[in-house]
């Protein structure tokens, strides 16, 4: 019912007022903030519109230290520079603060450990934006943040990598082979197979472009060490050597072996990450596209653009 | 010269401590100051009368999440070249900047007292807490049995380990990293981007006098990641750092502010910067207002 002055008169049960009643008014006050978790991508296809930036695939199984790696690079420049490199932005602090905050003490825990990704996440992007120490020259990393099942999926059905839009924008592609699992002798062929798998349909899609770097990057070397993991070390290096035949003359393979957490007392932090930053940040090369001679030109459109060009 | 100041910092960085000792500074005129009160004046003082009351009686600042967000207007003059203005400096709970870390939201209003700064005064305690150290680091520090160790670290390694598991929540997000992010939010939308001047007061500056550093050294030893911005973000951000001491003395030292109650109230006040050390607080805020030749 409306009253004379044009209000509305109606019972009004206290009870039944919920807490919302003053949130539009709230809201006038408060303004909403771009979110700083891991890029949508969409929102990193917005990015890419906006500012040149170098993408990375992480790729591999599950467990196999994909985001450890990740987390462990920004961790670093927590610490001061790494790399050669300063930080200089970042639009996914709190992505990273979440895949970090395990391996802290303010977590409580006794030893470290990374927060699984779940398929359910779908493909995301960490942005990490890097200054060189000498010339503060930027250049912006999104790297790929995505489950190792998926991965494990494409080994049954290889036409799924043809959808992986991470692929095709590489200009690197890590392929994370498990150090835990290359050290225990039962498990070793098993892990050279996921990522020989996973090679094969990446590689077979087509979708990878001629100048992409492969990078076939172990992780927890530290338990690769001493005298009983020489055969393990010999097999690691054949396997290697075997992927970079299997791939040659198609693509550059280059190999890292990476400590992100090694837990001993005075071990050197994140061994082996400078390296591998390092040749995310290398300079790209030119597409092969821009390389294309220059068709005949045969009509006086064809001319003006050439005359346009010139000037 | 009217000017609008932005001052910005986590809860307990020393805003309203800086804001206390400014007013008594420029209203007691015990020491010399580039800029000095030009008129007593003003719609309300009782914030400014009240907050430097507490700071002259050495008893607690009350915070500004108690009494409430307040903009405090100053009228200033430039003692060199006596040109007179009112600087309004809006003086925010540090509980809001928490917000805008954590809940991704900032008002309104701060977002327009952004777009039209005449310089950011940016507060950060020096009295830091190792919020980002890992449990790798944490379990090196742990000493073997054949070697001594101070008290200090053996009760830090314990108070570490008896804490429970605990679950992520933005509130855990290290200090160096919430300052990034307050600092990135201003050079992107719904921000107005462009080139700012911004202070870097680093207080409670007394608690570092042992580690015989600059502010500026300060800085990149206790929150890299801050510095590391500063740094490779010439293009958004020209920035000082200064080391500030407000209170003088620590409230908990009946010894000390007996010794401290003996001096001047301006006399308290240390301020170091680029360009030496002494009580003059308006030092950041004549380079905040200076122009580029």
């Amino acid at each position: 019912m409306i009253d004379e002055q044009g209000e509305v008169d109606a019972d009004v049960d206290v009870f039944e007022q919920s807490d919302t009643t003053n949130i539009p008014a709230q809201n006038l006050q408060w303004a909403a903030l771009p979110s700083s978790e891991t890029l949508t991508v969409e929102e990193a296809d917005q990015f890419l519109r906006w500012r040149d930036a170098t993408v990375v695939a992480i790729v591999g199984e599950r467990n196999g230290g994909k985001t450890t790696l990740i987390a462990e690079i920004y961790s670093r420049f927590l610490h001061g520079s790494f790399a050669d490199n300063l930080f200089c932005h970042s639009l996914s602090l709190r992505g990273f603060e979440k895949k970090c905050f395990q391996s802290r003490a303010e977590s409580g825990a006794l030893h470290p450990d990374t927060p699984r990704t779940s398929a359910q996440e779908g493909l995301s992007f960490f942005h990490l934006a890097l200054s060189n120490a000498s010339d503060l020259k930027r250049q912006d990393l999104l790297i790929s943040e995505r489950a190792g099942e998926v991965y494990r999926e494409i080994r049954d059905k290889p036409q799924r990598a043809t959808g992986m839009i991470e692929i095709r924008k590489a200009s690197s592609i890590v392929l994370i082979i498990d150090g835990e699992r290359v050290a225990a002798p039962r498990k070793r062929h098993e892990v050279f197979a996921s990522v020989r798998n996973i090679i094969r349909a990446l590689v077979d899609t087509g979708n990878i472009s001629a100048q992409t770097q492969i990078q076939l990057v172990t992780t927890k070397c530290d338990l690769l060490e001493g005298e009983s993991m020489i055969d393990a070390c010999e097999a690691l290096s054949g396997f290697e050597q075997s992927i970079i035949a299997l791939i040659a003359g198609q693509f550059e393979v280059v190999t890292f072996r990476t400590s992100a957490r090694d837990p001993r007392p005075s071990s050197e932090p994140a061994r082996g990450l400078a390296p591998l930053l390092q040749s995310w940040l290398r300079p790209k090369p030119l597409a092969k596209s821009q390389y294309h001679k220059m068709p005949e030109l045969t009509s006086e459109f064809d001319r003006l653009a050439l005359r346009k060009i010139i000037q | 010269m009217n000017t609008n100041f932005v001052i910005m910092g986590l809860p307990a960085s020393g805003k309203t401590t800086f804001l206390a000792a400014l007013w008594h500074l420029v209203e007691a005129d015990e020491t010399e100051c580039r800029l000095q009160l030009d008129a007593y004046d003003g719609d309300d003082l009782s914030y400014l009368t009240l907050i430097a009351e507490a700071w002259r009686t050495f008893q607690p600042v009350p915070r500004t999440s108690q009494v409430g967000d307040k903009n405090v207007t100053i009228q200033l003059r430039n003692r060199e070249t006596q040109i007179s203005g009112s600087v309004l400096f809006p003086d925010l709970a540090g509980e809001t900047f928490d917000r805008q870390v954590e809940e991704r939201q900032c008002r309104h209003e701060f977002i327009e007292d952004v777009a039209s700064d005449g310089g950011i005064l940016f507060f950060i305690n020096a009295d830091v807490k190792e919020d980002a150290l890992s449990i790798i680091e944490l379990n090196s520090r742990i000493p073997s049995d054949n070697t001594v160790v101070c008290p200090e670290s053996v009760e830090q390694i314990e108070n570490s380990s008896s804490v429970a598991l605990r679950e992520w929540e933005p509130k855990l997000i290290p200090s160096q990293v919430k300052i990034v992010q307050l600092l990135s939010d201003l050079i992107r939308p719904p921000f107005t981007t462009r080139n700012r001047r911004l202070a870097l007061m680093i207080s409670a500056w007394d608690l570092t006098r042992s580690m015989d550093l600059t502010p500026s050294q300060w800085l990149a030893v206790n929150m890299p990641l801050v510095e590391q911005f500063l740094k490779t973000n010439g293009e958004y951000f020209k920035y000082h750092v200064y080391g500030v001491s407000a209170q003088g003395v620590s409230l908990d030292d009946d010894a000390a502010i007996d010794e401290a109650a003996k001096l001047s109230p301006s006399r308290r006040i240390q301020i170091v910067g680029p360009s030496g050390e002494g009580h003059d607080l308006t030092e950041p805020l004549i380079w905040l207002m200076s122009v580029d030749k």
